[in-house]
């Protein structure tokens, strides 16, 4: 289970760098997310 | 009434008796906190008060005048995530992310009462909090 693995990574420390959200590429909308949706 | 959310402190107009869910989120726009089923069940509404786990949705905001509220807002930034917050998007265990912000809270409450690794059964407890999904 997803959430499992992770709290368990969590704690044991193992977590690396999560990458920055992917750039929009041509053509594409450059959407902002701010908030929440609900 | 006063709060310190997230290390900013503020002083409060709600009246008394209104859950801290909605001063967080229609008083001081604060909105990782959600609105789920509203009598303590789900955990999609869990907070931080002075660093323990509670249900916003069932605090009157006047029985913890003066508090530490810590959310998910206070844990990192999209580029300074949390340890619990980076491991869910490795994870990708956010399913449709309404009740994460809750899971989160409570997580990290966990993980800092523990102070290091937990056992597999602990984090199954705090995953069947949620309802999501079954605890398998």
């Amino acid at each position: 289970m997803k959430i499992v693995d992770a709290v368990l990574a969590a704690s044991r420390g193992q977590v690396g760098t999560v990458p920055d959200l992917p750039e929009p590429e041509q053509g594409e909308p450059d959407v902002i997310v701010k908030g929440s949706p609900a | 009434m006063k709060l310190t959310v997230n290390g900013v402190e503020h002083e409060l107009a709600s009246a008394p008796l209104t859950p801290l869910l909605h001063v967080l989120r229609d008083e001081l726009d604060v909105t990782s906190p959600k609105a789920g089923c509203q009598q303590g069940g789900c955990g999609t509404c869990t907070v931080l008060i002075d660093g323990e786990p509670r249900r916003s949705c069932l605090t009157a905001v006047a029985t913890v005048d003066g508090a530490e509220i810590t959310t998910l807002e206070g844990l990192g930034e999209a580029e300074s995530m949390s340890a619990v917050q980076a491991a869910f998007h490795e994870h990708y265990a956010a399913q449709c992310g309404f009740c994460t912000p809750g899971i989160i809270m409570a997580a990290t409450a966990l993980l800092e009462r523990k102070g290091g690794p937990v056992e597999r059964d602990e984090a199954r407890r705090l995953a069947a909090t949620t309802a999501a999904a079954p605890a398998t």
